[in-house]
Order: structure tokens, then C-alpha cells, then sequence
């Protein structure tokens, strides 16, 4: 009786299956966007404020962005391969596997990514010697680099996040071994909230978010570079990662009139102003 | 006008108005008072709940604080850091379990209470001791509950928990919140009310209004406490609600302390709970107003309804009171009218009532007593004369006032001939009804039947039988017989023209009561026509005798009792007077009976002797006439007839107005009949010379005013005499002279009636009768009238002729029955009744030669 019950179950949710996906043909043809419906964004929360500050300035009245919750770089993309969003923020390279999906990608801005430590901790600079030693734990205290007599409490990244692979790919190297008195964190604004709250503390974030919303953490100047806007563009400040969009090939106009407005010189300015660095 | 107070109206309104009122009023103070303490008691329960509400979410907070801090200290990361006591991983894994908690601040304290590690918004430094030292005592205490401390410069809500470190010390974890705004706000999130945190010491720390209530004003008081929160902290035990009152707004504020359970410390803090009562205040003036305005309009409305109920009630009554008035001034017809059904209405109804009953009784007794009236006055009429024409005249005039009709007739039986003759007529068309009329009126019918009869005409509808009285004409009568001993004597008959006029059986009895008095009066004058008829014939009776006795003077008693009533007739005597003149005259020589034959027909001059005799005469007739007890003075006239106006005469020697008036008369008329009649032993005098002798001795025989009349008397006849050749008619016609003749005629045998009774006058008539057609003359007496009948054209000559001859016919029958000196008497006082131009024709015809 009961394997003829469980048949007759399989049957039905076979039929319903079919019913389904005959009834929902588009997503996975075209993924076009319709005039009229909310333009989804979501991706890198690296990237996420630098779009923000970009939908906010764009005055299209018939679009409407709506932000989900963030997602990293590759959430982002896949959002977009699905059909799930489509904007997906990115701050990192598109890896080869995501180049196959043959998404449209667009550059925005270069982000510089600062190394900052608490407020408390009153030297003016790093060498990048220093810092590998500092993440290899070979100090535990700042008088050690003529700083305060305080521990040095390390925040890190997981190692697939932007951040800690531009910091591997500038500063760290790659195959550095970070101590394990160092504490990894998921969000960016994890490691902000950390740095402000934790006296000695030392981590690395965005410099375009540190300087458009005023952190008050102590940046310093890595090998003597002050991290600033004109120091990334005249390339003297070397750890930057490029912040961009992915969008369907054939995204629509909407899309394509914002990515070419955000693009253009007048975004650029907005972009600078607020403590990014521009695409070019 | 009564004063305003006495009106029922108003003593029902203003009572009513006054208590509506006071009840509006107290309604009023008690609904508000109790309106403000409801609204009172309804904020100071919100603040209530909204403190309950806040501590409840402190409790939850302090809970969940508290929950976190077991979670982190059991944190195998934090365990394995803490045990390696190395400080930089402590750090790292502080701010990792922040990240996850998201305190405000998470720090590791080491025995001592410093800091070993810290992250969060304190940002203390390592070896920091944020209790102070004097407090590490409980710092590595375990607490079941978070304490409200001051750390470093902040005021939190800090959780601990201890955590073993390493070589058997306790460190200490501590989880706090800072009690900012922020926090403050998170906890009286919902309750709608401003809160307020102070610490142990009273010191503001955070306050807070929730996003939904406008208080900055209040924030900013409970910021820098004034007196009210300082009244709120003295009211915390008694739990008491205080007001904050702001320039624009009143709060209530209430304080409560906040002291956790195990607290080691004891520390405590303190809540203040502001609510606005902005809203409450609204309500409570909205209601305010609303119980107001019904209050008012509810007295109004009872203002209206009293207004009402009282004119039902007062209207009816001043009504009825005035119609009461006026039932009281006499007015009967006043009514009162009401619609419905209730008492009043049922109090009209009788009082109609009784107004009608009122007024039909006083119309009865207003009518009775007209009746009464009228009874009396004609019972007085009936008494005062004793003429029959007059006495119905009076009858029937006050009988149709009482009845209220223009119309009414007596009829009376003719004894003899039985016929009936109506005798008197009011308000008829013809003055005479002819017989035939009379015989088939009702009287006839009910003089036959003896019974009273009325006729009353047919009401709206009925067929009209077309009867009327065929004497009066009368379209409703009522006829009632006049019943004496003898039988019916005659019928007395009102009635009215008016078609609408009704007699009623009331009438019947009310005119056979006059009937019954004018049966009585009729009797009464007839007993007297008769009495005086047997006067008459006694007095002629006593004249005859005396005629007999002296054959001489026959005729002189006759003559003398003419002169003597024509003087008295001169002198205006009054009738009474007149009367008792005549009889006296009739009589004045009955004193003759005594005296001898012999000297009364002796012949020539008498003696001494027998003149004295002779004078004896008046007083023998007055000790005649004495015993008789005559109605009138007869007997002194008698007596002194012969007495001397200047006292020389006899028998008593009186003198002047001594002697009695009538004797005056009577002594010029015997003296100067003497004078002018024959005897047979000397001729008469001529009247002239009778006339010249009574002129001269005037003063000494006569009263010279008595022969003054006489001869005045004597000229008047004198002049009627001579003028009786020259009569003519002038300008009298036939038909006019006729009238007059008929006039003149029907006046003497109604004063022959009257005197003589109507048996007597009855019988004349028959003999007259008699004589008229005998000497075929065109007269013929009925019922005391002269009726002309139709003779064809005769000369004026032959027409006065033909009436001096019936004249003189009924002259001497009257002569015959009642003595030559009426049947003058007669024909002056019908003449005298005649008017003015027909007096003058009677004269000028001389019909009485």
C-alpha cells in the first residue's frame, strides 16, 4: 500500500513540475530587463555604498533601484547569471570561470584599501615589512613599533574576500601564514566597527568608504604613501581594487542608459569627491 | 393685573425652571469633577503603565544583557583565549563576540578590576579601572542580575560574569550598555511617555521622548530636574503623580526607583515617567463643553415641557375662573371650552353644566317673578276701578306682557241675549270684529266647552292647517274661559302673529289664574252696577213719594237735582261729591213728608205758625235720611239747604263756609227752581228775572261763587239755545254729522250703562229698538252701539231731523228710567269725550233740543 501511495505522490509532483515550468518559460531564456520594474541590486558590500552614492545622484525618475542584502563579489554574480538581480556589485577581478558566464562587466571606480589602526595608536605609518610582521604575530605590543604601550589586537578578512586578496596581493604576499591571535571578520563594517571600538586595534577596509563617512580610525601611510584619492591615481598608492558592475548581456536600456551615465565625467567628479578613486 | 408670582402659571414654571436649573448646575460640577478625576486617574494610569511598561522593557534588556554575557562567557574561543592569557588574542576574540552580541561595550577585568581587555564604545585601555578600586570586592562576583554602574565616564548597564583565568584566577567579563539616549529611548519605546534616568544620586542621565510624542520641552526638564521631578522622587512612595507644567504643555511626572534583586552593590536608579496631557486635557474640555451644552439644552427643552404642562394645566383654569366670575355677576351664558379628554375637560363639561342649568332656572325664576309682577299690579288694577272696560283693557294689557304677545281679546257673554261680545281687543286689525267673527273664533268654543284651548301653528315641516283665531288674526293663541258660579261668563284669548311663538300648558294655568281674577273682578263691578242701581231706585223711590205728597212741585225734585249737577258740573266737583250732590238733590225735600198736608198745599201766604213748621222739613228729611247708611254724605245737605249764606237761614243758622258746600249748591238750584216754576198760586218767574234775583242776593242768601257758576250755567245754555235755529251743517258733511250723532249716542248709553248696569241698559236698548222702528228711523242699537243702516240720499234737513228725533226718543227713554237731569248729564259727558271738532259740531247741531 504504501509503495502505490509514494508512486502516486511521485506522479503528481512530476505533473506539477511540468505545469510549472510551462508556465515560467522567460527567466531562464532572456534575461531582459522590463521597463517599469524595481532594477535589483546587490553584490560587494565594498561597492555597495559607491552604487548607492551613484543611484542616488542619477535622476531617472522611471528607475527604481531596490538594494538587497549584501552578498560579496561572487553572490553578486551569480545573482545576475540567475536572474536574480540585475545589477550585481563587484569589487574584486571576475575570475576565469566567471568570465564564461558571459556577463557584461563595467569598471566604476578604483578603491584604495587602507590600512588603518584605533584612534589610540599614534604612529603615522607602516612599512609593508611591518605589517607582514604585525599579521605573521611577531608583535604583540606597539611599543614594540614605537607606539603606546598597548596590545595589538589584529582584525583580519576571510581570505576570499577583495580586501584580504588585494592586501595578500600588495602587502601580504600570498603565502603568508597570519597568526592565529588575529580574528577574522565577515563584513567590512564589522572590521570598521572593530577598529573604532577596540583600543591598539589594527585591520584594513575601504578607503573610498573611510573617506566619504569620516571614519574615525587612525589611517596610516603605507611605506610612507598617504592613502588618498591622487596617490591611487597617480599610482603611487599601490593597494587599490577596481569596483565595477556586472550586468546581463543584454540588460535593457535602462540599465545600459545608468551604466553609461555612471561612466561619464560628471560621475567621475561625484565619484572623486566622495574619496574614490575614478575608473581611469 | 396680579403680581407675577401669583399666577399658577408661574407658580408651576418658576419652581420647576429653579430646580431644572439647580439640577443642571450640580449635574454639571459633578459630571466635570468627575470627568477630571476620571481623565486624572486615566493619565495617571498611563503613566503607570508607561513606567510598568519601561521597567518591564529594562527587564528585558537587563535579560537579554545578561543571557548574552553567559553566552560569551561560556565561548570556547573566549575560554581558550582567557587560558592562554595572551592579550591580543582576548582583544581579537572581544571584538569577534562583540560582532555577534553588539553591545556597547565588552571588556575582561582581572582581579583587581582592571581592564585586560576591552572593545566597544568605552574605549578603555588596558590596567583602566572603570569601577574604581574601592568597588572590585563584587567583581568577581557572579550576578544573576545586571547592575546600573558607573564605568569610566559613561553609566551603563553592565552585565558580569566571571571567567576563570589562568593559574586559578577569575577574571571578570563585563557586557554593558550605555545608559544613553539612545538607550532611553529603546526602552520606553511603546509606552508613550517622555523617560527619564537619573542615577543613585539623583543626577540626570538620559532622557528621551518616544518618536511618536512631541517633548522636547519635557526632555529638556527632565534634563535639568526642577521642583516638579524633585516632588515626583519625595512622591516615589506613595506613588504619587505630580504635574510638570511647561510653558505650553502640562505633564504628569512620576518617579520610581529602579533597584535590581541580588543587587550586591545596592545600587539603585531612578525612572521618571513624564506624560503629556495634552490630549487628556482636550478630552476632558471637550466633554466639559459637551455636558455643559447638554445641560443647557436639557433645561431648555425642560424650560419648554414646563411651559407646556403649565398652560395646560393654568390656561383651563383662569378660563374656568373667569367664566365663574362672570356666572357670579349673573352672566350665565359663560362656557368654557376644552379639547381632550382628560379631568379638565370632564371639570368643563359639568361646569357648562351647571352654567345651563343656572341660567334656565334664573330665566324661570326672572320669568316667575315678572309674573308675579304682573299678577300683583293687575290684582291691584282689578281692585282700584270698578269699570268693567277699563278693568279688561288693564287685564288684557298686563296678560299679553306677560305672555310677551301683541295680540288679545276679551269676549263676555251677553246675559240676556247669550251672544258673545268681545269687550275688549288689543293689537287687531279691525277695531270691531262683526260677529260672524266672533262666532267662529275660539272664544265660542271654548265658552261652550268651558275648557282653555291653544292653538299653536305647525312647526318647520309639518302641513299647516291654515287655522287663525278669526278675531285677532292671531297665528298662535291660547283662549282660556272665564268660569264664575254661574257658569262661563265669557273667555279671555293672547296670541301672537310670530309663527315661531309656542304657549305651553304653564301658559294655560298661568292665564286661567288671571281669568279667575278677572272672573272675580267682573262679579265684583256687577255686584256694584247692581247695588247702585238699587241706590237708585230707592233714592226715586223716596223722590216720588215725596212728588206724591205735594202735587205742586211734581216734577221739582227732578228739576232741582238738574240745576244742581249742572252748577257741580261747573264747580269741577269730584264724582263722588257729584253723586252725593244729585242724590241729595233728589232728596232735599223728603223732610216734606212730615209736614201737614195742609200747610204744604195751603194756598197763599203761611203763617207764622206753619212757616215754622214748614222749616222744620230739612230737618225732618235729614233724621229721614239718617239711618241710611248712604256711601255718600247726604243727609248735612239735606239738612242745611235752607241755611243763609250770611247766616239768617235755618235750621242751624250757619254761615258761609260753615255750611256744607254741597248745601250751598243745592240751595241756588232749589231757590232758583222755585223761582221759575209755576204754582198754582203764582206764575213762574221769567229766568232773567230768576237770574236778576239770584244776582242780588248773592252774599246774603247764596254763596255768590255758586251763583256765579249757576249763571255762567245759564248763559252757556242760554247761547246753545239760541244758536239751535241757525244749525246748519257748513262745511259737516252727512257721514261726519252721522259720526257725531253715533259719537254722541253711543257715549250716553255707555254712561247709561255704567250708571244704570248692563240689564238695565239691555232693556233700553230693546225699547229704543222698539221705538226706532216704529217711527221708521234708520238706527238700531246693539251691544250698547249705534248702527246707521243705509236710508238711500235724504236731505241734510231730514238726516238732522231724523237724528233729533232718535235723540230725542233716547232721551226720553233714559229720562224715563233714570230721571231728566241724567239724560243731560249723559249727553254733556259724551259730548265732553268727543274730540275737539266733533265737541263744536255736537254743539252746533243741537241734537238735545
Amino acid at each position: 500500500m504504501a509503495s502505490r501511495k509514494t508512486s502516486l505522490l511521485m506522479a503528481l509532483v512530476v505533473v506539477v513540475a511540468l505545469l510549472l515550468s510551462a508556465c515560467a518559460p522567460s527567466t531562464e531564456t532572456s534575461a531582459e530587463h522590463k521597463p517599469g520594474e524595481p532594477i535589483r541590486v546587490s553584490g560587494s558590500g565594498t561597492c555597495l555604498p559607491l552604487l548607492r552614492l551613484l543611484t542616488g545622484a542619477y535622476n531617472d525618475d522611471a528607475v527604481e533601484f531596490v538594494y538587497l542584502p549584501g552578498l560579496h563579489s561572487g553572490g553578486g554574480i551569480k545573482g545576475v547569471a540567475n536572474g536574480d538581480l540585475e545589477i550585481g556589485a563587484v569589487s574584486r577581478e571576475l575570475s576565469e570561470e566567471e568570465e564564461k558566464l558571459g556577463l557584461r562587466y563595467t569598471l566604476l571606480s578604483r578603491d584604495g584599501l587602507v590600512i588603518a589602526t584605533h584612534p589610540s595608536v599614534s604612529l603615522e605609518g607602516l612599512t609593508t615589512k611591518q605589517i607582514r610582521e604585525i599579521y605573521e604575530g611577531n608583535y604583540s605590543n606597539w611599543t614594540e613599533l614605537g607606539g603606546p604601550d598597548l596590545p595589538i589586537t589584529i582584525l583580519d578578512r576571510n581570505e576570499d574576500e577583495s580586501a584580504k586578496i588585494i592586501l595578500r596581493k600588495y602587502v601580504l604576499g600570498t603565502d603568508l601564514a597570519i597568526t592565529p591571535k588575529a580574528v577574522n571578520l565577515y563584513y567590512e563594517p564589522d572590521m570598521i566597527e572593530g577598529l573604532q571600538s577596540t583600543v591598539g586595534a589594527i585591520g584594513y577596509f575601504s578607503l573610498g568608504y573611510g573617506l566619504s563617512q569620516d571614519v574615525p580610525v587612525h589611517m596610516l601611510k603605507l611605506d610612507g604613501v598617504e592613502p588618498t584619492v591622487t596617490n591611487i591615481e597617480n599610482g603611487t598608492y599601490k593597494p587599490i581594487r577596481p569596483l565595477g558592475v556586472v550586468t546581463a548581456a543584454d540588460a535593457g536600456e535602462q540599465i545600459d542608459r545608468f551604466l553609461q551615465w555612471a561612466t561619464s565625467a560628471k560621475a567621475v567628479e561625484l565619484i572623486k569627491s566622495e574619496g574614490f578613486a575614478p575608473a581611469q | 393685573m396680579r403680581p407675577f408670582g401669583r399666577h399658577l402659571h408661574n407658580q408651576i414654571i418658576v419652581p420647576l425652571v429653579f430646580a431644572s436649573i439647580v439640577v443642571a448646575v450640580v449635574a454639571i460640577v459633578v459630571a466635570v469633577s468627575l470627568v477630571g478625576r476620571i481623565i486624572q486617574s486615566w493619565i495617571d494610569e498611563s503613566v503607570d503603565s508607561a513606567l510598568i511598561n519601561t521597567e518591564s522593557r529594562l527587564e528585558t534588556t537587563s535579560d537579554d544583557l545578561q543571557r548574552s554575557i553567559k553566552m560569551a562567557a561560556e565561548d570556547s574561543r573566549l575560554v581558550a583565549a582567557v587560558t592562554s592569557n595572551d592579550v591580543q588574542s582576548l582583544s581579537g576574540v572581544l571584538v569577534l563576540l562583540n560582532q555577534s552580541l553588539r553591545a556597547d561595550n565588552l571588556m575582561l577585568l582581572d582581579e583587581d578590576g582592571g581592564v585586560i581587555a576591552s572593545t566597544g564604545r568605552l574605549q578603555l585601555s588596558p590596567g583602566v579601572q572603570p569601577l574604581g578600586g574601592s568597588d572590585r570586592d563584587w567583581v568577581v562576583l557572579s550576578m544573576s542580575h545586571p547592575v546600573l554602574v558607573h564605568l569610566s565616564q559613561a553609566y551603563t548597564l553592565t552585565a558580569l560574569e566571571p571567567v576563570k583565568g589562568p593559574e586559578g584566577l577569575t577574571y571578570t567579563l563585563a557586557l554593558s550598555s550605555i545608559v544613553d539616549d539612545a538607550f532611553v529611548e529603546h526602552i520606553s519605546e511603546g509606552s508613550g511617555a517622555i523617560v527619564g534616568v537619573y542615577d543613585s544620586k539623583g543626577t540626570p542621565v538620559a532622557a528621551r521622548s518616544p518618536r511618536s510624542v512631541d517633548g522636547d520641552a519635557a526632555v529638556k526638564a527632565l534634563r535639568n530636574p526642577g521642583e516638579s521631578v524633585t516632588a515626583a522622587f519625595a512622591g516615589i512612595g506613595e506613588g504619587k503623580t505630580v504635574p510638570l507644567e511647561l510653558s505650553n504643555e502640562t505633564f504628569r511626572l512620576r518617579a520610581q526607583t529602579i533597584a535590581f534583586k541580588n543587587d550586591p552593590t545596592g545600587s539603585k536608579a531612578y525612572l521618571v515617567v513624564a506624560m503629556p496631557t495634552t490630549v487628556a486635557e482636550q478630552t476632558r474640555r471637550t466633554t466639559t463643553n459637551l455636558i455643559c451644552m447638554w445641560s443647557a439644552l436639557a433645561v431648555l427643552i425642560l424650560l419648554g415641557l414646563n411651559w407646556w404642562v403649565a398652560r395646560r394645566v393654568s390656561g383651563p383654569l383662569v378660563q374656568l375662573s373667569d367664566s365663574v366670575g362672570r356666572v357670579a355677576e349673573g352672566d350665565f351664558s359663560a362656557k368654557v371650552s376644552f379639547h381632550g379628554t382628560n379631568e379638565i375637560t370632564h371639570l368643563a363639561d359639568n361646569f357648562n353644566t351647571m352654567t345651563d342649568s343656572l341660567r334656565e332656572r334664573s330665566e324661570s325664576l326672572t320669568k316667575k317673578v315678572l309674573e308675579l309682577a304682573t299678577l300683583y299690579e293687575m290684582s291691584r288694577a282689578l281692585g282700584s276701578t270698578l269699570d268693567l272696560e277699563t278693568l279688561l283693557d288693564s287685564v288684557l294689557d298686563s296678560a299679553m306682557r306677560i305672555f310677551n304677545v301683541e295680540l288679545g281679546y276679551v269676549t263676555l257673554r251677553d246675559r240676556d241675549t247669550g251672544h258673545l261680545t268681545v269687550r275688549s281687543l288689543r293689537g287687531a286689525a279691525a277695531a270691531r270684529p262683526d260677529e260672524a267673527a266672533v262666532r267662529t273664533s275660539m272664544s265660542e268654543w271654548v265658552v261652550r266647552e268651558g275648557r282653555p284651548l291653544i292653538f299653536n301653528p305647525p312647526r318647520a315641516g309639518e302641513e299647516s292647517t291654515g287655522r287663525v283665531d278669526s278675531v285677532s288674526g292671531a297665528l298662535a293663541a291660547l283662549c282660556v274661559p272665564l268660569i264664575s258660579n254661574d257658569g262661563t261668563i265669557g273667555a279671555i284669548t293672547v296670541g301672537s302673529r310670530d309663527p315661531q311663538h309656542r304657549f305651553t300648558s304653564d301658559d294655560v294655568r298661568l292665564l286661567a289664574t288671571i281669568a279667575n281674577h278677572v272672573t272675580i273682578a267682573i262679579g265684583n263691578i256687577e255686584l256694584f252696577s247692581s247695588l247702585q242701581d238699587a241706590y237708585l231706585a230707592t233714592v226715586r223711590a223716596l223722590a216720588a213719594a215725596v212728588d206724591a205728597k205735594d202735587p205742586y212741585t211734581r216734577g221739582h225734585s227732578d228739576r232741582v237735582a238738574q240745576f244742581a249737577i249742572s252748577i257741580g258740573d261747573s264747580m269741577d266737583l269730584a264724582p263722588e261729591q257729584r253723586t252725593a250732590l244729585e242724590m241729595a238733590a233728589y232728596l232735599h225735600d223728603i223732610g216734606k213728608i212730615g209736614i201737614s198736608e195742609d200747610i204744604l198745599l195751603k194756598p197763599g201766604t203761611l203763617s207764622d205758625e206753619e212757616m215754622g213748621q214748614m222749616r222744620h222739613h230739612p230737618l225732618i228729611g235729614a233724621n229721614i235720611l239718617k239711618p241710611i247708611a248712604f256711601p255718600w254724605p247726604i243727609a248735612p245737605v239735606v239738612r242745611h239747604h235752607h241755611e243763609h249764606y250770611d247766616g239768617r237761614g235755618y235750621p242751624a243758622g250757619l254761615k258761609g263756609e260753615e255750611i256744607p258746600m254741597l248745601a250751598r249748591v243745592l240751595t241756588v238750584a232749589d231757590a232758583y227752581e222755585a223761582m221759575i216754576s209755576n204754582r198754582p198760586y203764582r206764575r213762574g218767574r221769567s229766568e232773567e228775572d230768576a237770574i236778576l234775583e239770584l244776582r242780588r242776593c248773592a252774599g246774603t242768601h247764596f254763596d255768590p261763587r255758586v251763583v256765579d257758576a249757576f249763571i255762567r250755567v245759564l248763559a252757556d245754555g242760554a247761547e246753545a239755545a239760541g244758536a239751535i235755529g241757525a244749525v246748519h251743517f257748513d262745511a259737516l258733511g252727512p257721514e261726519e254729522a252721522n259720526a257725531v250723532f253715533v259719537a254722541v249716542c253711543d257715549g250716553m248709553f255707555a254712561s247709561f250703562r255704567r250708571l244704570g248696569g248692563p240689564r238695565l241698559a239691555a232693556n233700553l236698548e230693546q225699547d229704543i229698538n222698539t221705538t226706532f222702528a216704529a217711527r221708521d228711523l234708520p238706527y238700531r242699537l246693539s251691544a250698547g252701539h249705534l248702527a246707521c243702516e243705509d236710508v238711500g240720499v235724504i236731505t241734510e234737513d231730514e238726516q238732522l231731523d231724523q237724528m233729533r228725533i232718535a235723540m230725542g226718543a233716547v232721551a226720553s227713554f233714559i229720562e224715563r228710567t233714570s230721571g231728566a237731569s241724567l239724560v243731560g248729564h249723559f249727553y254733556a259727558e259724551a259730548v265732553e269725550a268727543l274730540p275737539e271738532r266733533m265737541r263744536h259740531h255736537a254743539d252746533r247741531l243741537g241734537l238735545l233740543s
